[in-house]
């Protein structure tokens, strides 16, 4: 399976998340949906953020241009917000997933979306 | 679907010192009761115990120990009853899940009389929780109440709500301390959260120092007196000897007494306490002034103990009030310099000398969030807690943090009327799960039945 199907048929076509993107911990991106280009910094400074959220919270969490407040992170997870909009980003072994939802989705599903796909990857080892 | 305010949905924020627990879509709590336990084990209780078996519904037998929830069984000596707190005497978190499972089933079935498989629970956490705590709180409301559906909010979240913000500072001044958290459209920012351990426990501790040494009072918990009318018409105290009680049975009464005094005279001055060049090792000494005035000329109030005994207090109502804001100034009622203070192996100092004072609290917990939120959060400093209602705290919380916030910024303090500040957190708990946009936010059991526990920190952030 192509990492674009992960992005269309796990993500997107779940209704639940607007925007999003797979790529490595350098920020190449492996497969994102049209549109959604977190650049190569963006990600580094969210894989930076996974061990000490300590960097983020001063400065946000920048995604394809769009700059998310810091709510919460852990050493697996981290969540943002802007206005009514949403960013979830999750660490996997060897990729970081990103997902990103506009006003009509309740950030809760987000997270439960983007997260339970990481479980899995986590779990096969990628 | 659910619609209008009509959802069944039950509050329930279990506090350090009490449980607030009630209907969704009503003004206040149902219910507020002491979040602890009174524990016999079922060995201590048998042989030559005057106690009565009581099988009422506030007591359970788990395990080896009967524990006994609930307002009057708090008042109710027992031989042998040990009080034990479901919450951990600091932070908020849960530390006897035996209790807690006590005091939910109490508020479920005794206070609220209902079913809990028919009503979907909110329960409210503090902002610090672990995932493990939370985890296991969820799997208890499933498993052993077998609720329909559940939702975790973070306390400061429904504090915010119960003012109709969705951004503020909540400072959230609880019986285990102070807590400090930036809320920013409805979600709290848990980097951010600064906490002190300077809170109304703490400060009853130093009140019962006070009385025990300095005021010349005998502080006797209430089941251990009598006082009746004399023919004269005067009064006759009687002390009572139960050997069996349990010192900490004794403690948290005699605690208890200390609350009250102190919730009928401690204020909060105008004005800094000026501790003079000795600074606080000087305690009681002469070179300390309060709004140019020497605290020894401060005037004195009084105030009545359950058994009768009329104590005065004069300037340490005012240190107590201070204590808030300069916690070294707490040294003042020690007996003697070998003693130590309430929160001296506190976990929340982080290797601090001292706690700090509320406004820097405060301050630094600003400065932990986005520079983007801050100004929003200056202007929405929102008081709520039992420890917030103390006279004159909200005016002098307001000057401190005006000469200490950065220029520009505009503070704001905001604090409903002391009733609606004391249970902020239910209100905005009975607000959020009476909405009709949140039906669709609960964690049902289907949900957890699919994926298990860990779901709820996705489900509620």
């Amino acid at each position: 399976m192509s990492w674009q199907s992960y992005v269309d048929d796990h993500l997107i076509a779940t209704g639940t998340v607007s925007q999003a993107a797979i790529c490595d911990h350098e920020g190449n991106i492996w497969a994102n949906s049209p549109g959604f280009t977190p650049s190569s910094a963006e990600v580094k400074m969210m894989v930076g953020g996974f061990n000490t959220s300590g960097s983020l919270q001063a400065s946000g969490i920048p995604c394809s241009g769009v700059k998310y407040m810091f709510v919460r992170g852990d050493e697996k997870e981290l969540f943002g917000r802007k206005g009514s909009s949403a960013v979830a980003v999750a660490m996997c072994n060897s990729c970081v997933l990103i997902g990103t939802c506009a006003e009509n989705i309740q950030p809760g599903q987000l997270t439960t979306t983007v997260f339970k796909l990481a479980d899995y990857l986590r779990e096969s080892g990628i | 679907m659910y619609g209008g305010d009509e959802t069944g949905g039950l509050v329930l924020d279990i506090g350090s010192s009490t449980a607030k627990v009630g209907f969704a879509g009503e003004e206040t709590p149902k219910g507020v009761f002491p979040s602890i336990g009174i524990c016999s084990s079922l060995g201590g209780g048998g042989e030559g115990s005057e106690d009565v078996e009581m099988v009422d519904a506030g007591s359970n037998k788990t395990g080896k120990r009967t524990i006994y929830v609930g307002h009057s069984n708090a008042f109710f000596r027992r031989d042998h009853g040990e009080v034990v707190g479901a919450m951990a005497s600091e932070g908020g978190a849960v530390e006897n899940w035996d209790v807690l499972e006590n005091v939910y089933d109490h508020a479920l079935k005794s206070v609220l009389r209902v079913t809990p498989s028919e009503h979907p629970l909110l329960v409210a956490e503090p902002p610090a929780t672990s995932r493990a705590d939370s985890e296991k709180n969820v799997e208890m409301l499933f498993e052993k109440f077998d609720a329909p559906a559940v939702f975790l909010a973070k306390q400061p979240v429904l504090a915010s709500f119960s003012t109709g913000r969705a951004t503020s500072l909540v400072v959230d001044m609880g019986h285990s301390g102070v807590t400090c958290t930036a809320v920013h459209d409805g979600y709290a920012l848990t980097k951010s959260v600064g906490r002190s351990p300077v809170g109304g426990r703490a400060l009853n501790e130093l009140m019962l120092t006070w009385l025990d040494t300095a005021s010349g009072a005998r502080v006797r918990p209430r089941h251990l007196f009598r006082r009746t009318q004399t023919d004269s018409g005067g009064w006759a105290v009687e002390d009572l000897a139960y050997p069996k009680t349990t010192e900490s049975f004794n403690h948290y009464h005699r605690m208890l007494v200390a609350q009250d005094f102190k919730e009928s005279v401690i204020q909060v001055s105008g004005t800094a306490w000026d501790y003079g060049e000795a600074g606080a090792a000087s305690a009681g000494g002469t070179t300390e002034t309060m709004g140019g005035i020497s605290v020894a000329n401060i005037p004195s109030v009084n105030s009545e103990l359950p058994d009768g005994t009329e104590v005065g207090i004069g300037a340490e109502r005012y240190r107590l009030g201070e204590c808030y804001f300069t916690p070294r100034l707490a040294t003042g009622f020690l007996p003697d310099s070998s003693a130590k203070l309430p929160w001296h192996d506190s976990a929340l100092l982080e290797g601090l000398a001292e706690p700090k004072g509320l406004a820097s609290l405060i301050l630094e917990a600003v400065g932990r969030c986005d520079v983007d939120v801050r100004k929003e959060l200056y202007g929405g400093v929102l008081l709520c807690g039992g420890g917030s209602t103390c006279g004159g705290l909200k005016e002098r919380l307001e000057r401190e943090l005006a000469d200490n916030a950065p220029p520009g910024a505009k503070v704001k303090v905001i604090a409903a009327q002391p009733p609606e500040r004391r249970h902020g957190t239910w209100i905005g708990g009975s607000i959020l799960a009476s909405l009709g946009s949140f039906q669709q936010m609960w964690m049902s059991k289907a949900e957890y039945q699919e994926h298990g526990a860990s779901l709820v920190k996705r489900k509620c952030p």
